[in-house]
C-alpha cells in the first residue's frame, strides 16, 4: 500500500477513535446524578475527593475538563474503580490478556476449521453432504453464544465433570509469572469450553465465505487457464483458487478479532472468564462508572484498530488495491 | 537467439508436409437448461506443421468449443459425442487424463481471448511464467534466462516480469500470454480471438508479432476469430465454420480470392479490410439456427440468397473441389457466377 | 446486482425450499405469538402451586406442565410461548427501524452524493467502530431497563450495514437511462428518489430486514441474559438468565434452558434461510465496489 494511502487510513482510524472518546466523555457526564458521579464515589473521604476532582479537573469549565480528559487518557489514567478502589487502568490491563487469549484462540480454531470445511464443501457442491451440512452451518450462526456455552457447561462440566465450571484458573492456584500462568495446564483446561463455545459460533462465517469464494473463483478464467496449462490439480486449488478465495476471509478475520472482543461479553459472563467484557458488565451493573467507561473504551479501541488492520491486511494481500 | 529455441527440423510448407493435427467428424454437445445443443456437428479439418490456420465464423458457430476440445479442457456442461482428434499420429481423445495433461502446454498451448482474466491477479508475471516453465523442468537460472528471451521475442522488456497483471496494458497482456504459450516450445498454439479485445492499431502490432514468431519458430497456429480480415492478414489457410459445421476450407488465397460458399462470400463483404477501408459493409441478414433442434438440410439455407429447394431438403456434404479446397454447397460449381452477385448489397437485402 | 435481477429472482425464490422453510418458521412463531394467551395454560410469571399446596418448583415435564417448572414455580412452557411474542415484537420493531433508517440514509447518501454522502458515511464509519453488545449494554443501562430502550439501542447501532449496501445500489441506479430521462423531464429529486429508485431497492431492503430481525433477537437475548432488560417482560433471554442464576445448569434442568435457546436458533435461522441467496450481497464489506 502506498505511504499516502496508509497515512490516510491511519488518520481515519484516529478520527473515529477521537469521536468515540469524545462521545464517551459526554455520555458519562450525562450520568444520573451529578457530573462528578463519573469519577467520584461518595464513599471516599473529602481529601480523596478533592484530589480526584483536581486530577480530573472536575472543578474546571467543561472544555478544560475535556482537554484534561484527553491528556489523562493518553497517559493511561482512567480514573479509580468504585468497586475495587484501584486504578481502572491496571484493572483493565490485568483483564486484557485473558480476553485476548480467549478471542485469539477461538478465532484460530474457528477460522482454521471454517477455511478447510468451506473449501471441502465447495468441492462437494451438489452432493448430499452439502445439502445436509448447510442448514447446520446456517443454524450455527443463529446460536446465541451464551446459550451454547450454557449447554456445553451443563453437559461437559456439570454432567460429565470433564472441565471446570468457570474462571480462568482454579481458585487458589498461583503462578510465578504471567507467562507461566498462561501456558499452564490449569489455564488451558479452563480455556477449552469457552474457546470451543466461541469457536462453534464463529466458524460459520469463514466457512460460508470460503465456500462461496471458492465456488466463484473456480469459475474464474485464470483457474480454467491453469488447467489448460496442465498444472496439477493441487497447484490449481491451493496456489490459485484458495489463494484468491482467502482474501475476503483474511479481511473477515481481522474484522472478527475486533468485533469478537466486544462480543465476548456474554461468553465471559457465562464462564465467569475474567476478561474485559466481564469487567464491563460488572461495572455497568454496579454503576462503577470509571471502570465501565474504561472497559468500553478499551473494547472500542480494539475494534477500531482491528478494522484498520483489516483494511491494511486486505491491501497487502490484494495487489490491485492501495495503489491510490 | 530466438531461432535456437526450436530444436526440430524446419518444415517446408507444402502438401507433402506431415499432418500435425487432423480433426475428423468431431461432434460436441452441451447440456443447457433448455435441452441438448449440438455446438459442433461433424467438423473436420487439418493443420500442417508450421501452418497458420484461421478458424472463422460468427459467435456461436462452435469455433471456441473446437478450440477448447483441442486443449482438453472443456466447459463443464459440454461433452464429446464422437469423432477423432489425431495429433502427431495419435487420437488424443483416447488418452487418459494424465496423458492429456502431459500434452498440455508442452505440445499444445493456448492463447486466451482476454488475458486480463486469464492471469492470476495476485501473482506477478514472473511467478506465473516460472510456474509454467517448471512443468517443462526448467528452473532457477535457466528459467530466468528463458523468461527474458521469451519476453524479448514478443517485444517486451524484462522489467515486465516484476509487474502484476493489472499493471499491464491490454496489448502487453496479450503479448505476455503469447510469450507464456511459447514457454515450453509447443508444436501447436491455439489462439482464441487473441486480438479481438484490443484496439485496431494494437491489433495490428500483436498480429505482426504473432505472424513473425510463427514463421521463425515454425509453429503451427490455429487462430480463432470472427473477423475475416484478421485471417486475411496473416493466415496460410482458412476454415470457415457455420452453425457447428465446416462450410469451406482451404488455402487463404483460394478461399478469399475465390470464395465458393455463399457464407464465405458474405463474410468477405461484411468486414473492413485491415489494410484498406471498406467501401461498403454488407452484413448478412438474419441469425444462425438454434442448435437445440435437429436441423434438416443446409443450415445456411434460410439466410442464403442463392438457396434452391434442394438446399432445404438435404445437407450438402463437404467435398473437395480442388486440392486442399473443400466446400459444402450444392451450387459450388456455379461459384464463379454467384461471386459477382454476392458483392452487391442488393443481393443480401431481403 | 441489477435491480431487475433482484426482483426477478425474488419471484424464483418463492419456490425455493430454503425460502419456504424460513417463511413457514416465521409464520409458525407468528401464530404462537398471536395466540399466546390461548396456547399457554398459565401466565408466565405466575407462581404455581400443586394440589396439595406445595410450591410447584423444578418439576419435570408432565402433562400439566409440558416443559416442567422453574425453581420459583413458574410454568416453563407458558413462558416459552409468551417469549415468542416478545421476540417477534423486539425483532420486528428493531428490524423495521434499522431498515427504514438505513434505507433512507442510503437513499439520500447514494443519490445526492457530495458532502451529504461524506458526512453520512463518516457517521456510519463511527457507528461501525462501536462494539455492538457493549454499546447496547451501556445505552440500555443509561436509558433504563425497558424493552423499547433495547430496541432503540439496537437500531442506533445496526443501521450502517443496510445503509451502505443501499447506498451502493442507489449509486449504480443513479446513472441509469430512465433516471436521466426523468430528470430531463423535470421531475424533482425527491420524486425521482421515491418513485423511481426506491421501488428497485425495496427487495434488497426487505431481505436485509429478514436478517436484521435475527440480529435484533440475538442481541436482545444477550442483553436480557446479562440482566439489563425489563424484568416485567418475559423474553427467552430472560428465561435463560433466570435459569443460569438459579443453578439450572448444575442441576441438569435441561428442560428449562434448552427450549428457549432452540426457539431463538429456529427463529433467527429462519431469517437466514430466507435470505440465503443474498448472503453474499448482505455481508458487510469494506470495499463498496463489491469485491468478488
Amino acid at each position: 500500500m502506498t505511504g499516502r494511502a496508509l497515512l490516510h487510513r491511519l488518520g481515519q482510524m484516529l478520527f473515529v477513535l477521537w469521536v468515540v472518546t469524545t462521545l464517551l466523555f459526554f455520555l458519562f457526564r450525562l450520568m444520573p446524578g451529578s457530573p462528578l458521579a463519573a469519577y467520584i464515589d461518595t464513599s471516599m473521604t473529602p481529601e480523596q475527593q478533592a484530589i480526584l476532582m483536581h486530577q480530573f479537573g472536575l472543578d474546571r469549565p467543561l472544555h478544560e475538563q475535556y482537554v484534561l480528559y484527553l491528556v489523562n487518557l493518553l497517559h493511561g489514567s482512567l480514573g479509580y474503580s468504585f468497586i475495587y478502589k484501584e486504578p481502572v487502568g491496571s484493572l483493565l490491563l490485568a483483564a486484557l490478556p485473558n480476553t485476548l487469549l480467549l478471542t485469539l484462540s477461538s478465532l484460530l480454531i474457528a477460522y482454521a476449521f471454517g477455511i478447510l470445511a468451506g473449501a471441502f464443501l465447495a468441492a462437494r457442491r451438489g452432493t448430499w453432504i452439502e445439502a445436509v451440512s448447510l442448514p447446520f452451518v446456517l443454524a450455527s450462526r443463529a446460536l446465541p453464544e451464551f446459550w451454547l456455552g450454557m449447554v456445553l457447561l451443563a453437559i461437559f462440566s456439570f454432567a460429565f465433570g470433564w472441565f471446570p465450571a468457570g474462571g480462568a484458573t482454579s481458585p487458589g492456584a498461583s503462578f510465578p509469572n504471567a507467562w507461566a500462568r498462561f501456558t499452564s495446564v490449569d489455564f488451558l483446561h479452563h480455556l477449552v469450553l469457552p474457546a470451543l463455545t466461541l469457536a462453534i459460533f464463529l466458524q460459520g462465517l469463514p466457512l460460508l465465505l470460503m465456500r462461496s469464494n471458492m465456488l466463484e473463483v473456480m469459475q474464474e478464467e485464470f483457474v480454467v487457464m491453469s488447467r489448460i496449462k496442465g498444472l496439477s490439480e493441487w497447484t490449481i486449488i491451493i496456489r490459485h483458487a484458495a489463494r484468491n478465495a482467502l482474501l475476503p476471509v483474511a479481511t473477515a478475520l481481522a474484522l472478527g478479532i475486533g468485533s469478537s472482543i466486544g462480543g465476548n461479553v456474554v461468553v465471559e459472563s457465562v464462564f465467569s472468564w475474567p476478561g474485559l467484557g466481564r469487567r464491563l458488565v460488572e461495572a455497568v451493573s454496579a454503576s462503577d462508572y470509571p471502570l465501565a467507561q474504561g472497559a468500553f473504551l478499551m473494547i472500542a479501541t480494539a475494534q477500531v484498530v482491528m478494522n484498520c488492520v483489516a483494511d491494511l491486511v486486505y491491501a497487502t494481500l490484494d495487489p490491485r488495491v492501495g495503489q491510490r | 537467439m530466438a531461432e535456437t529455441l526450436v530444436s526440430r527440423p524446419a518444415a517446408v510448407l507444402g502438401y507433402d508436409v506431415p499432418m500435425l493435427l487432423s480433426v475428423r467428424d468431431l461432434r460436441i454437445a452441451f447440456h443447457t437448461p433448455t435441452g441438448e445443443a449440438r455446438a459442433v456437428d461433424g467438423v473436420s479439418f487439418d493443420v500442417r506443421q508450421a501452418e497458420m490456420v484461421g478458424l472463422v465464423g460468427e459467435s456461436g458457430c462452435g469455433k471456441t468449443t473446437v478450440a477448447r476440445a483441442l486443449t482438453g479442457v472443456m466447459a463443464g456442461n459440454s461433452y464429446i459425442l464422437s469423432g477423432n482428434i489425431v495429433f502427431t499420429g495419435h487420437d488424443i481423445l483416447n488418452y487418459s487424463p494424465e496423458e492429456q495433461r502431459a500434452l498440455r502446454w508442452r505440445e499444445i498451448a493456448f492463447v486466451p481471448q482476454s488475458a486480463m482474466n486469464s492471469l492470476d491477479p495476485v501473482y506477478r508475471v514472473e511467478q506465473q511464467m516460472r510456474e509454467v516453465l517448471r512443468r517443462g523442468g526448467i528452473r532457477g537460472r535457466p528459467a530466468g534466462d528463458r523468461m527474458i528471451a521469451l519476453l524479448d521475442m514478443v517485444g517486451l522488456r524484462p522489467e515486465v516480469l516484476r509487474l502484476f497483471p493489472h499493471q499491464l496494458s491490454g496489448g502487453m497482456r496479450q503479448r505476455v500470454a503469447i510469450a507464456m504459450a511459447l514457454a515450453l516450445d509447443p508444436l501447436l498454439v491455439v489462439a482464441d480471438e487473441p486480438v479481438t479485445a484490443l484496439d485496431v492499431i494494437v491489433q495490428r502490432e500483436v498480429l505482426d508479432t504473432l505472424r513473425d514468431l510463427q514463421r521463425r519458430l515454425r509453429l503451427a497456429v490455429i487462430m480463432i476469430t470472427h473477423d475475416i480480415s484478421v485471417v486475411a492478414y496473416c493466415c496460410d489457410s482458412i476454415v470457415v465454420m457455420y452453425a457447428g459445421q465446416v462450410v469451406e476450407s482451404g488455402p487463404s488465397t483460394t478461399v478469399l480470392g475465390e470464395p465458393t460458399h455463399p457464407y464465405t462470400m458474405g463474410l468477405c463483404n461484411a468486414f473492413p479490410d485491415l489494410e484498406r477501408a471498406a467501401d461498403m459493409l454488407v452484413p448478412i441478414q438474419g441469425s444462425p439456427p438454434d442448435l437445440h433442434e435437429t436441423l434438416k438440410g443446409c443450415r445456411f439455407a434460410p439466410r442464403c440468397p442463392f438457396a434452391i429447394d434442394h438446399c432445404a431438403q438435404e445437407a450438402p456434404p463437404l467435398t473437395e473441389l480442388a486440392s486442399g479446397h473443400h466446400v459444402a454447397c450444392w451450387r459450388d460449381t456455379e461459384a464463379s457466377v454467384l461471386r459477382p452477385l454476392a458483392t452487391k448489397a442488393a443481393t443480401w437485402m431481403r | 446486482m441489477s435491480d431487475v435481477v433482484v426482483i426477478g429472482s425474488l419471484g424464483r425464490q418463492a419456490r425455493d425450499p430454503w425460502f419456504m422453510t424460513g417463511v413457514s418458521i416465521y409464520l409458525a412463531f407468528l401464530a404462537v405469538a398471536l395466540f399466546a394467551d390461548v396456547i399457554a395454560p398459565n401466565q408466565p410469571k405466575d407462581i404455581l402451586f400443586l394440589a396439595d399446596g406445595r410450591l410447584a418448583n423444578a418439576l419435570k415435564p408432565s402433562l400439566a406442565f409440558p416443559l416442567g417448572t422453574t425453581t420459583s414455580g413458574c410454568d416453563i412452557f407458558s413462558q416459552l410461548v409468551h417469549g415468542a411474542r416478545s421476540a417477534l415484537m423486539v425483532g420486528t420493531s428493531a428490524a423495521v427501524v434499522v431498515v427504514s433508517v438505513g434505507t433512507l440514509i442510503g437513499l439520500f447518501a447514494g443519490y445526492f452524493g457530495g458532502w451529504l454522502d461524506a458526512v453520512l458515511m463518516r457517521l456510519a464509519d463511527i457507528v461501525l467502530g462501536l462494539p455492538l453488545l457493549p454499546s447496547v449494554i451501556v445505552l440500555a443501562a443509561f436509558l433504563g431497563p425497558s424493552t423499547w430502550n433495547v430496541v432503540l439501542a439496537i437500531s442506533v447501532l445496526l443501521w450502517p450495514n443496510s445503509a451502505r449496501i443501499i447506498r451502493a445500489q442507489v449509486m449504480s441506479l443513479r446513472e441509469r437511462a430512465y433516471i436521466e430521462a426523468a430528470r430531463a423531464a423535470g421531475s424533482s429529486h425527491l420524486s425521482i428518489l421515491f418513485r423511481h429508485i426506491a421501488p428497485s431497492i425495496l427487495p434488497l431492503a426487505l431481505l436485509f430486514g429478514s436478517i436484521a430481525v435475527g440480529w435484533a433477537i440475538l442481541t436482545e437475548a444477550s442483553v436480557s441474559f446479562l440482566g439489563f432488560a425489563d424484568p416485567d417482560t418475559t423474553t427467552w433471554g430472560f428465561m435463560l438468565q433466570d435459569a443460569y442464576v438459579s443453578q439450572a445448569l448444575s442441576r441438569g434442568l435441561f428442560n428449562w434452558f434448552v427450549p428457549p435457546g432452540i426457539c431463538i436458533v429456529l427463529l433467527v435461522s429462519a431469517g437466514f434461510f430466507i435470505s440465503r441467496g443474498y448472503e453474499q450481497l448482505l455481508f458487510p464489506r469494506l470495499r463498496d465496489q463489491g469485491r468478488g
